[in-house]
C-alpha cells in the first residue's frame, strides 16, 4: 500500500470519527503545518493559535470533504485561510499577464537540492510574503502546479509564473549572502 | 519521494521542527481538542455507501442520536409520563437487542439480510456487559467498567482470539448512557407519537405508542437525517407499566436496504452481583493493552490482521444501493400486529 493510499485511508477513518486516525493525521502533518504557517505569520507569534483554529476546523469539516485524495490540499487552504484570517495580511498575490507567463515558458527555473536546506530556509525569511508561501508550499510537499493552485486560488499556468519568480528571487538571496 | 522527504525533514529542523516526534504537551492539546470539537458527519450518506459492519454502527450511531436527545417533558399523558418515572426507579436492566438488515425480495427471487443479536447487562454501579451474536454466532463481548475504569473487548469470531483492553474514556461513558432503553422511552414520549393500541407479546397484555418523525433524531447541532420510512415504537405491560417491546425501523432515503432494531426480553430492576462485572481474560486470548497511544495503521503482526478482519472484512449491502431493486418502504417492520408477517430472527444460543 502506498503512501497516497494509506492517506486516503487515514482521511476516511477520520470521516468516520476514529480518533486514532486523528491523532495519526496531526502527527503526520502538524510539523510542516507549524513551517508553513511560521512562514505566513509575519509577527511570528500567531503560530500557535493559528494551529489549533486550523485542526478544529479539519476536524469539524472533515465530513464534508468528498473525495479523500483532496485532503492535502483541502489542509493547506485552510492552514491558509486561517493564517492569512489571524495576521489580517491581504492576499499577498497580484494576477500577473499573461505576458509574464510568456516570458517564463523561456527561461529554466532555478534548481535546489536538499544539500541547500538550511541557506534555503534562510534564503526564505529574506522574500516577500508571496514568493515565501508558494515556495514553501512546493517545497514542504512536492505539490503539483494544481494542488497548489486550488489552494492558491488561482490558475495553474499563473501558479509556474508565480514560482518561476519566486525562485529567481531566492537565487539571488543565496548569491548575495553566500556569493 | 525519500529525496522529497530530506530536503523537507531539513528545511523543518533548520527552524527548529522536529518532524519526527510532536511533544506530549502537543499532543495531549490536539487530543483535548478532538474530543471538544464536534464533527459534521453526514452519517445517513454513509449508511447507504458503505459496508454491512458500517452499516450496524451508523444504525447504533443513530439509535445514540435517538436516545442522546434531551428529555424536556413533552406531550404525554399523566399515564405515559409515569412509565418513564418507573423506568428511572431502576439501576440495573437487562434485555436483548437484535437487528436485521434486509434488500427484501429482489426481482431475481433472492434475500439479502444480516442480523445481529446482543444480549445486555446494564447497572448504573458497575457499568454495562454485552455479548454480541452474529449470525447466531458469538463474536464479541463487550465490558464498560464504571468502578474498574476499564473498557475490555473480547473478540472471538475470528481466527485470533483477542482482548482489548484500555481505560475507560468519555466516549465510552457516552456510549453508556446513550444506549440506555431509558433515554428511548424518554425519546419517543417527548417526540409527536401516537398510541398504537393493545395487543399481546409473549403472552402479556400491552399497549403501545409510536413515533413516525424522523426529527426526533435531530439535535441542535445536528440536521434531522432523510428517510423514505421511520418509525420508533414501543409496548409496556399493562398490569406493570413497564416497556417489554421497543423497536426502531427505518430506509434512509433512496436506500434499498431496510434495518430494522429491536429491544425485548426486559428484566428491570434484577440484581446483577459485581462479578458478573469483573471478567477474566481466557488463557486462550491474547491481550492488548491500549494506554491511548497512537498505533500504526498498518496491520504488522497476526493479531492485528486478525483483528482488522474482525472489525473490517464485511460484505458490501450497501452495494445493493446501486441495484434497481425493490422498494423496501412496505415491508413489515418487526411489530407485534399479528397481520403482518415478521423477519425471522435468531435467538441467543440457537444454531
Amino acid at each position: 500500500m502506498d503512501s497516497e493510499n494509506r492517506l486516503e485511508g487515514l482521511v476516511c477513518r477520520c470521516q468516520h470519527g476514529e480518533q486514532t486516525a486523528f491523532e495519526q493525521l496531526f502527527r503526520r502533518f502538524q510539523p510542516r503545518l507549524r513551517y508553513y504557517v511560521r512562514r505566513l505569520d509575519t509577527m511570528g507569534d500567531h503560530a500557535d493559535d493559528t494551529l489549533q483554529d486550523i485542526w478544529v476546523k479539519v476536524v469539524r469539516e472533515i465530513g464534508s470533504l468528498k473525495d479523500p485524495k483532496a485532503f492535502v490540499a483541502w489542509l493547506y487552504a485552510i492552514a491558509r485561510h486561517e493564517a492569512y484570517g489571524r495576521a489580517r495580511i491581504k492576499d499577498p498575490f497580484v494576477e500577473l499577464t499573461d505576458e509574464h507567463l510568456e516570458r517564463v515558458t523561456e527561461h529554466d527555473e532555478p534548481v535546489f537540492t536538499d544539500e541547500d536546506a538550511t541557506r534555503i530556509h534562510q534564503g526564505l525569511g529574506k522574500l516577500k510574503t508571496h514568493h515565501r508561501e508558494i515556495l514553501t508550499l512546493s517545497f514542504l510537499e512536492d505539490f503539483s502546479h494544481q494542488q497548489i493552485a486550488e489552494i492558491l486560488g488561482i490558475r495553474a499556468g499563473t501558479v509556474k509564473s508565480r514560482i518561476y519568480y519566486a525562485k529567481q528571487s531566492l537565487r539571488k538571496e543565496l548569491e548575495r549572502n553566500h556569493g | 519521494m525519500d529525496s522529497q522527504r530530506n530536503f523537507t525533514e531539513k528545511l523543518l529542523r533548520a527552524d527548529g521542527i522536529d518532524a519526527s516526534a510532536l511533544s506530549g504537551a502537543e499532543l495531549s492539546r490536539f487530543r483535548r481538542l478532538l474530543n471538544q470539537t464536534e464533527q459534521a458527519r453526514p452519517f445517513w450518506r454513509k449508511i447507504m455507501k458503505t459496508p454491512i459492519a458500517k452499516l450496524t454502527i451508523a444504525a447504533a450511531v443513530i439509535v445514540a442520536a435517538l436516545l442522546g436527545i434531551h428529555f424536556s417533558g413533552g406531550t404525554s399523558t399523566i399515564a405515559w409520563a409515569a412509565v418513564l418515572e418507573k423506568v428511572n426507579g431502576f439501576d440495573t436492566c437487562v434485555f436483548r437487542t437484535r437487528q436485521v438488515e434486509t434488500t427484501g425480495p429482489r426481482p431475481d427471487g433472492f434475500e439479502f439480510a444480516t442480523e445481529e443479536e446482543s444480549k445486555v447487562y446494564r447497572s448504573d454501579t458497575y457499568g454495562s456487559f454485552s455479548e454480541n451474536y452474529k449470525n447466531g454466532k458469538l463474536h464479541v463481548r463487550h465490558y464498560t467498567l464504571l468502578q474498574q475504569g476499564q473498557h475490555l473487548s473480547f473478540f472471538s469470531g475470528g481466527p485470533h482470539k483477542m482482548c482489548f483492553r484500555l481505560p475507560v474514556k468519555e466516549e465510552h461513558i457516552r456510549e453508556f448512557h446513550n444506549s440506555d432503553p431509558r433515554r428511548m422511552v424518554a425519546k419517543i414520549l417527548n417526540g409527536d407519537y401516537v398510541q398504537i393500541g393493545r395487543d399481546t407479546i409473549e403472552g402479556k397484555r400491552v399497549r403501545g405508542v409510536e413515533l413516525r418523525d424522523p426529527n426526533v433524531l435531530s439535535t441542535d447541532k445536528q440536521k434531522a437525517p432523510a428517510v423514505d420510512d421511520f418509525a420508533a415504537r414501543f409496548w409496556i405491560d399493562t398490569e406493570t407499566g413497564l416497556p417489554v417491546w421497543m423497536e426502531l425501523s427505518y430506509v434512509p432515503q433512496g436506500s434499498a436496504v431496510r434495518t430494522t432494531m429491536v429491544w425485548d426480553q426486559f428484566q428491570w430492576g434484577v440484581p446483577l452481583e459485581a462479578s458478573l462485572f469483573a471478567p477474566e481474560v481466557p488463557a486462550d486470548y491474547e491481550v492488548v493493552d491500549d494506554d491511548g497511544s497512537v498505533p500504526d495503521s498498518t496491520p504488522k503482526t497476526d493479531a492485528a490482521e486478525a483483528f482488522a478482519q474482525n472489525t473490517i472484512a464485511e460484505p458490501y449491502l450497501g452495494d445493493f444501493d446501486r441495484l434497481p431493486l425493490p422498494d423496501v418502504s412496505g415491508l413489515a417492520l418487526l411489530g407485534i400486529d399479528p397481520n403482518v408477517p415478521k423477519p425471522q430472527v435468531r435467538l441467543l444460543g440457537e444454531t
